[in-house]
């Protein structure tokens, strides 16, 4: 009688692989053959799982293949990188980087920048609540402490670069997007921003300065610093016009005077 | 009297994302309700606001699917602590886990997988079932599962096995009648029979789901209505259990809210029809 850890660590196995049935199926009652097709139905169901979790945070990734691809692309994650939560929510971080290595999706280059569009998105869901800037206390800050200010980003905020247009591709595949649905993979790349307004994720384009000024605040820059950043990469950035955005849109949440 | 001190509803449903827009709008009529704990190990966010707004308006439940209590390499110390996380966070009427395993090593399967009904297995359970209810300050309720297979080197049925539990550590027994039903099928064993092996006063909750039928086995995937010979197995388990609180589980295939909400008054009119 094997002890429950032995049984345990050879049932695994056979979920990982069906090529190590032979060594579960005697742990099981009954008909051999009858235990091997039983392993099986709990494999389906594990893998039916995973490709569930997996297609409900890729969602664009997954209309941009196709189900059938999609499914496919979730087995072979899913063998290179199995979950390691018992919380499915958390399954998938690793795709956009797995992505180069799948064979199948060679030629569809883009499809890591959009996966790693997608996991931002899904992080934001869940990032922790924060409640919105102040502007009262605005008024209190001293225009010589302006280059001084220290910018909190709220913690579903995330930016990322891509060489394609990553808004656009966000865009035509919203549910209640309405428009022309083409997306020109060469019209170049672009900078985009994950926010969570309230509680609805959504995704905008950055200009050039924008992305510069918030990439220097995530750094640790200050207002200063940041700006020239901004200046630098966009002769044009509206520091005024940006800020008033980005608070009313729940993205820079605090100012505070540097200590 | 009954009218100044009306009976307060025992069937409750599980509450899904689908249906976050008339909880959020409206207070449905359903006694209670109950979530999944890791679609709200969050920091924040949407799901949580909506837990938080149907915790003031409803009982609620937590009835986690992936803590893997049965697996021998050790207890998910991690999940664990977000499980208490979420519990001081909502204080909700009851806890629930599964009793099964799920991960193995750094591996989790995110299903629930049956256990061998052994000593060891039931030893291993004791320690782990004390273990969560230590860490969160609390008794739990762990349910039985459907399952496709039985190992060799069980000993006893799944629900002597749960009792035996609950005896040794004090844990109540979440029933799943359709998983009972399902188990009953699947592995040629009368659930009516089975019954008997449950002391009445242990069993606190009661699930009622729908489930599939392959050419292999009947598989509970919480897709469908309660079928017919499950609605005469909650029955004669109420018959022997008393007035037991009662959940619709329905995770796939999500219907209208008041298909679901017809179900739950199905199930109060049964629990209604059972002697106090």
């Amino acid at each position: 009688m094997p002890e429950l850890a032995t049984l345990q660590a050879l049932f695994s196995a056979a979920m990982a692989d069906r090529a190590h049935d032979k060594h579960a199926v005697p742990l099981i009652a009954g008909d051999a053959e009858l235990a091997r097709r039983r392993l099986a139905v709990y494999r389906a169901n594990i893998a039916a799982n995973a490709v569930g979790a997996l297609a409900a945070i890729y969602l664009i990734v997954r209309k941009l293949v196709g189900d059938e691809f999609f499914a496919g692309l979730a087995h072979a994650y899913c063998a290179a990188h199995p979950s390691a939560s018992g919380d499915l929510n958390e399954l998938g971080g690793h795709l956009a980087d797995f992505l180069p290595a799948f064979a199948p999706a060679r030629e569809l280059p883009y499809l890591a920048d959009v996966a790693r569009m997608e996991w931002l998105v899904h992080k934001a869901h869940y990032a922790v609540d924060h409640a919105s800037l102040d502007v009262g206390r605005l008024a209190s800050i001293r225009e010589g402490d302006y280059p001084r200010l220290e910018l909190t980003l709220h913690p579903a905020v995330a930016t990322l670069a891509s060489a394609y247009p990553l808004f656009r591709i966000w865009e035509v595949h919203q549910d209640d997007y309405r428009g022309e649905m083409t997306v020109d993979l060469a019209s170049g790349g672009e900078a985009i921003i994950v926010y969570r307004p309230r509680y609805r994720v959504t995704v905008a384009s950055l200009s050039r300065g924008e992305a510069a000024f918030l990439g220097a605040v995530t750094q640790g820059d200050l207002l200063g610093t940041a700006l020239e950043r901004a200046l630098a990469a966009d002769a044009g950035f509206d520091l005024g016009a940006s800020l008033q955005n980005w608070s009313a849109a729940n993205i820079v949440v605090a100012l505070d005077v540097a200590a | 009297m009954s009218e100044l001190f009306p009976t307060p509803p025992l069937a409750g449903i599980g509450l899904r994302a689908a249906h976050y827009p008339s909880f959020l709008e409206g207070r449905p009529d359903v006694g209670w309700l109950e979530v999944h704990s890791e679609n709200y190990f969050g920091s924040g966010g949407y799901d949580l606001h909506v837990l938080e707004h149907v915790r003031r308006e409803y009982p609620l439940s937590l009835h986690g699917v992936g803590l893997s209590l049965g697996s021998a390499d050790g207890l998910r110390e991690h999940h664990l602590a977000k499980l208490k996380q979420l519990v001081e966070r909502v204080d909700p009427l009851l806890v629930s886990e599964h009793l099964c395993w799920g991960a193995w090593g750094r591996h989790h399967f995110n299903d629930l997988l049956p256990l061998p009904y052994t000593e060891e297995a039931l030893s291993l359970m004791v320690e782990r079932v004390e273990q969560v209810q230590t860490a969160l300050g609390r008794p739990i309720l762990i349910e039985n599962v459907s399952s496709y297979l039985q190992y060799r080197d069980s000993a006893m049925p799944e629900l002597e096995f749960a009792a035996e539990v609950a005896r040794r550590c004090g844990c109540g027994i979440l029933l799943d009648i359709n998983n009972l039903y399902v188990n009953g099928v699947n592995h040629g064993f009368d659930p009516h029979a089975a019954l008997a092996a449950l002391p009445a006063r242990c069993v606190k909750e009661i699930h009622l789901a729908g489930h599939a039928r392959t050419e292999l086995c009947l598989i509970d995937d919480h897709g469908s209505h309660v079928a017919d010979p499950v609605w005469s197995l909650y029955e004669a388990a109420l018959a022997r259990l008393g007035r037991v609180r009662t959940l619709i589980e329905w995770d796939t295939r999500i219907p209208e809210l008041d298909m679901l909400l017809g179900e739950a008054r199905k199930a109060e009119t049964l629990l209604d029809a059972v002697h106090a």
